[in-house]
């Protein structure tokens, strides 16, 4: 699905990303952990094409993809999720999924009906303005809009980040549906071992813009390799 | 209570003309951040596109309709030329689009030479309202702009290019993010907010000297309007244009013009040191 190979990046002179290497499957979770500052959040933009790349390449089902701008990147079939979520603040809730639609292949105008299936609150608060909503809501908008876009592939950039526990194990279990379901992979960058352990299959652990270590997620419970590469 | 409806009607074509002048300006200062000091440049053409329509013998409404279009196709062209390559550094775009306009300005009077134009408005008589003549012609610019008013803002909320603009002023990135090619947008906000400003420019011809430099006089003006009502918001253009129309008119009734209008300049200022966010803000 998502082949990434020695990629380099960085602003400016300084480089973050010093030569990753990442193969994520179809219907495959992958979990980025890492310290604060090693470049996970940059890994996920570079691929975005949000930050430029320096060398090496990123393929999407074959396709380089790594020289695209953004909005074609989006369009080959990669929604993000940023840290933060990105919403419009100051657009609807609903007019937030039509932009999430832009991206779509078949260029359906429609806001799929398992959306809001999934999250009936962003029907009940259609018209509502998007920054009214709360932290939890807003993280369901914003996965909610990547996936207007019904994209191959889902970037999520620390969707745990300040919201509750419950709603927190509501993404990890709903993440799990959309790959049996929807056939998509996700690479997830998290801090929260619990949505992790609900949502992928696999981690990688980043230090200094390398992925160093790889593993399942049931080798999360290992002290030893947590305390030498997470612990402050 | 006789004199407050000239009084009223006054204020309202003052500011009819400040949202004409300001729309196109809102929207790519904005969009882009571009302090565009070609702005009123634009307005000049639009004025000279009547000139020009009724020099080959048109109408005013075919000039009406010509100049959004000429209008549009030159920003368009300009804003790939020159415009594009300098959103990255608003200084640049500063010094760019002033010296866009001084070309302009240099290049319409090379063309069309010094002295005012001559041309006629579409209604030359009085209509009475309430007990008082007042100019018909003015009475349809106020109509005009508050139709076009609306218009803009059914683009802004009804349409996809209007979702498009509304998402790209408040966060580009994440709109490319969704799908949006940002160079497009941007383009087609340019040469919108140009179509805009030459309309302004074929409705302000019949009631102001037609010259190369007609558009120096409403650049300011159009600036301070945006800030007032807040960058990027189209409602904040109505409510920028309604206070600076209302006190140039109130304060033109006792001093003269342009100190009235130095001192709606100062005032905007005072506002916008207490509410640099304007008015009603994107």
């Amino acid at each position: 699905m998502l082949t990434v190979q020695h990629l380099t990046s960085g602003y400016g002179s300084a480089k973050i990303l010093n030569g990753v290497n990442l193969d994520l499957g179809s219907k495959e979770v992958v979990a980025i952990l890492g310290r604060n500052g090693v470049g996970k959040t940059t890994l996920l933009k570079t691929v975005m094409g949000i930050v430029a790349t320096q060398s090496g390449t990123t393929e999407l089902k074959g396709q380089n993809i790594t020289k695209l701008p953004t909005h074609d990147i989006a369009k080959a079939g990669i929604g993000y999720v940023p840290q933060g979520r990105g919403i419009f603040d100051k657009l609807s809730v609903k007019e937030n999924l039509r932009m999430g639609l832009r991206s779509r292949p078949d260029g359906s105008d429609e806001i799929p009906e398992y959306i809001y299936e999934k999250f009936p609150i962003l029907l009940e608060r259609s018209g509502q303005l998007a920054g009214t909503l709360s932290g939890g809501q807003k993280q369901q908008l914003a996965i909610s809009r990547a996936l207007c876009g019904d994209p191959k592939l889902l970037l999520l950039d620390e969707p745990s980040e300040g919201i509750q526990p419950n709603i927190v194990q509501e993404i990890g279990s709903f993440v799990r549906e959309l790959v049996e379901r929807r056939d998509i992979s996700v690479l997830i960058v998290e801090q929260n071992l619990e949505l992790i352990g609900l949502a992928a299959d696999r981690f990688e652990i980043m230090v200094k813009g390398e992925l160093v270590h790889r593993g399942l997620t049931s080798e999360l419970n290992n002290e030893e390799m947590l305390k030498e590469y997470l612990s402050v | 209570m006789e004199a407050l409806i000239p009084f009223s009607l006054n204020a309202l074509t003052l500011i009819s003309i400040l949202l004409m002048v300001s729309m196109g300006m809102a929207i790519i200062f904005g969009l882009m951040n571009v302090i565009n000091l070609a702005h009123g440049e634009f307005i000049t053409i639009g004025a000279f596109t009547l000139v020009v329509v009724q020099g080959l013998g048109g109408n005013f409404w075919l000039a009406l309709i010509a100049a959004p279009i000429v209008g549009y196709i030159i920003g368009l062209a300009l804003e790939k030329a020159l415009i594009a390559r300098i959103y990255e550094n608003p200084l640049h775009a500063i010094l760019v689009t002033w010296g866009l306009s001084l070309i302009l300005q240099q290049v319409i009077q090379l063309i069309f030479g010094a002295s005012p134009q001559s041309i006629t408005g579409p209604f030359p008589g009085s209509i009475d309202i309430l007990g008082v003549a007042y100019p018909a012609y003015r009475l349809f610019l106020i109509a005009f702009a508050l139709a076009t008013f609306a218009a803009t803002i059914l683009v802004f909320k009804k349409t996809k290019f209007g979702l498009d603009l509304r998402a790209s002023i408040q966060s580009s990135e994440m709109a490319s993010v969704m799908g949006v090619n940002p160079d497009k947008i941007n383009a087609r906000a340019f040469a919108s907010g140009a179509a805009l400003a030459a309309l302004a420019g074929v409705l302000l011809a019949p009631l102001t000297a037609v010259t190369a430099y007609m558009g120096i006089n409403y650049l300011a003006r159009s600036f301070f309007v945006v800030l007032v009502g807040g960058a990027g918001s189209i409602s904040g253009v109505a409510a920028g244009s309604g206070l600076i129309g209302s006190l140039e008119t109130a304060l033109s009734y006792e001093i003269p013009t342009t100190v009235a209008q130095a001192l709606v300049l100062a005032l905007a200022i005072v506002i916008l040191r207490f509410r640099p966010q304007g008015i009603l803000p994107a």
